[in-house]
């Protein structure tokens, strides 16, 4: 888990509706209907990004779908990018082949407040596959762990199949620099050897000090929801809690309306909001 | 879009003479939109001369009612605002954005570059300047900037024709927006006219504006032309009996998501989208991908959306907003309430359209005043 380089802030193109192409130059199968991308420019660029922005790619002929970045691969050059196929844009995706060209553009989104981590306790908080876009976060934090205290990772997955990057999360448990700690809700002991139920429950298992710790959530919204319940009761402040939402994104620019979550637009103004920018607004159904 | 101009100045444009006027714009290459006679309505479209103005015609406009009616004299702007705007032209409802080729596996995208009409947008209303205004802040500025409506706005000759009366559905004066345009235009007219006199009293907005009508054959200003200009306006004034409350509007959505008021203009709204096609202000667009049947040609087009469909909130686990309740609400309080958070503005000017237009007569004043009722915080 080595990346070169590390880059902020991407110049938006100077046509940002337009999409560029990119080569599929490795796919590989994650589990069940979700693949991973390394996808390079075909012209060169570098492929700069913020953790937690995100791409808007395009299938030829089929549409195009918000996906986040879950990091470069450990290649400026690339972006790494893991899709779970759940409509016709990621089954398109799903089914795309090595040497594929897709419309990628972007990134795009605010990304998580990597700086303002610095000195505290890091809490990395993913469901399912919510996973891919705190994965882009760890390079960051592993190139300068001296800046950062504690720094844990609770995933939390429905069975043992749903595990993704199994040999990654493999080796980055075996090191000292960040803890690592799965819960799969769906399991027994024959089947899982490791915590069985909620990733609430790891949150209790993880060493962190609150009042100097900030977490980054991401996940679907119920589990996003109690995940901040639980971490208030710890005495974490709002302002230090992070969800990555998600909405309908079609233009990815705050021009076509889609992604309004109440007074927010989801794709300028986010997609990372803390708790306390969205709470007005988390509870009230369909909003 | 007029240039600033410091200058206050006022002219007097006989009525004989008003055909000169769109010789001008005709004359400077303008195409002019104005509005027509279309079937049973008045609406938007190209005028040629002034016979193609709806002269004598006026309206009767009530919450899901339009009717056209004569007049007792031959005004060429006896009217009030139609069911379109100047939206249309601007933000034009389908624009391509780019075609891609696909070629031996590889993909070429050509950016659509449209071709931008010199609009001269004649017998624009206050209200419909208003909401130009408003739907500038989205597309001219910051990340949504769309270049072809910047070019097109700057382009348009907008001349305002100030309001000489209101329909029932009318409330610009609780918004804020009306019914005299102070500014924003490159000429503005008052149309009057009696049983002895038929004139206009011509406002100058800009540089580009004086410069049109230099050829014209015009007169100064008499203090009686003003009198009855003033007159004009305050016709306008007395007649708007709508009102919307507009204080502490925001908080008064924030803090009522859940009003019981919700669940009964639900059973009533039928959500067809009407009030969003009609409204000046709406903006919401999507993008629509097709193929050729050889595979090898695709294209992208920009449309408008609509907040009222299930598919507009879609995710993999289900439209967000699935209720009728949710998305009258969203549309509701996107317009009256958020939209001051994301643009420091209200994102209604007061038209009425979506009130007159409404098939079921839903009136968004009265929703409002609801929402005061049993408010769960007293914001008044």
């Amino acid at each position: 888990m080595k990346a070169k380089e590390c880059q902020f802030v991407a110049e938006p193109p100077d046509s940002i509706l337009l999409p560029k192409a990119f080569i599929i130059e490795k796919k590989v199968i994650e589990c069940s209907r979700v693949v991973s991308l390394w996808i390079a420019p075909l012209e060169k660029n570098e492929c700069a990004f913020k953790p937690g922005q995100f791409l808007m790619v395009y299938v030829f002929g089929v549409g195009e779908a918000a996906i986040s970045l879950a990091g470069n691969g450990g290649d400026q050059g690339k972006y790494f990018l893991t899709v779970r196929a759940v409509g016709s844009v990621t089954r398109a995706i799903e089914q795309a082949k090595e040497k594929d060209i897709l419309g990628i553009r972007g990134p795009f989104g605010n990304g998580w407040p990597i700086q303002e981590a610095s000195t505290k306790d890091i809490l990395l908080i993913a469901g399912g596959i919510g996973l891919p876009p705190l994965w882009s976060t760890i390079p960051f934090f592993l190139q300068n762990r001296s800046r950062y205290g504690r720094i844990s990772l609770l995933y939390g997955v429905r069975t043992p199949q749903d595990i993704l990057y199994k040999d990654k999360l493999e080796s980055l448990s075996k090191g000292k620099d960040i803890s690592v700690k799965i819960a799969v809700e769906l399991a027994t002991a024959r089947t899982w050897n490791g915590h069985i139920g909620n990733v609430l429950n790891l949150i209790s298992h993880a060493q962190f000090s609150p009042p100097s710790t900030i977490v980054f959530v991401c996940g679907p919204e119920p589990m996003m929801r109690f995940c901040a319940y639980t971490l208030l009761k710890y005495g974490i402040a709002k302002e230090h809690i992070y969800f990555s939402m998600e909405r309908n994104m079609r233009c990815a620019i705050g021009s076509c309306g889609h992604c309004q979550f109440g007074p927010l637009f989801l794709c300028k103004n986010g997609p990372v909001f803390s708790y306390q920018t969205i709470e007005p607004f988390l509870n009230i159904a369909e909003i | 879009m007029p240039e600033p101009m410091f200058l206050e100045k006022k002219k007097i444009l006989q009525r004989q003479d008003f055909g000169k006027l769109i010789d001008a714009l005709h004359q400077e290459g303008y195409t002019i939109i104005g509005p027509v006679l279309s079937e049973t309505a008045i609406s938007y479209g190209e005028i040629q001369s002034e016979t193609d103005l709806p002269i004598g015609w006026t309206d009767i406009q009530e919450a899901g009612k339009y009717q056209l009616k004569r007049r007792p004299d031959e005004a060429l702007f006896g009217y009030n605002v139609g069911f379109q705007s100047m939206k249309k032209y601007l933000f034009p409802p389908r624009q391509r954005l780019f075609t891609v080729d696909k070629k031996a596996g590889r993909l070429t995208f050509v950016e659509e570059n449209p071709q931008i009409q010199k609009y001269a947008f004649l017998g624009v209303r206050s209200c419909d300047l208003h909401a130009a205004l408003i739907q500038d802040k989205i597309f001219s500025e910051g990340s949504s900037r769309d270049k072809a409506y910047v070019r097109r706005r700057e382009e348009a000759f907008v001349i305002v024709v100030q309001c000489g009366q209101s329909s029932s559905c009318c409330f610009c004066l609780s918004m804020g927006t009306g019914p005299k345009a102070e500014g924003g235009f490159d000429l503005a007219l008052t149309e009057c006219i009696d049983r002895q006199q038929h004139f206009f009293l011509i406002e100058i907005g800009s540089l580009r504006g004086e410069k049109l009508i230099s050829s014209l054959p015009l007169k100064d200003v008499k203090e009686e032309d003003l009198l009855f200009a003033a007159r004009v306006i305050d016709n306008a004034k007395a007649q708007m009996t709508k009102v919307m409350d507009t204080k502490g509007i925001k908080e008064l959505f924030y803090s009522n998501w859940e009003h019981p008021r919700w669940d009964d203009v639900a059973s009533r709204c039928i959500a067809c989208s009407t009030c969003t096609l009609v409204c000046p202000t709406c903006f919401c667009w999507t993008i629509e991908d097709s193929i050729s049947l050889t595979d090898q040609k695709a294209e992208r087009w920009k449309r408008w959306d609509f907040c009222y469909s299930m598919e507009f909130s879609h995710l993999p686990s289900g439209s967000v907003r699935s209720s009728i309740k949710s998305r009258y609400r969203q549309w509701l309080s996107h317009k009256l309430a958020s939209w001051i958070d994301q643009f420091g503005m209200s994102g209604c000017v007061g038209c009425g359209r979506c009130i007159t237009w409404c098939p079921v007569g839903i009136d968004i004043t009265e929703e409002v005043a609801a929402l005061r009722v049993q408010s769960k915080e007293d914001v008044s």
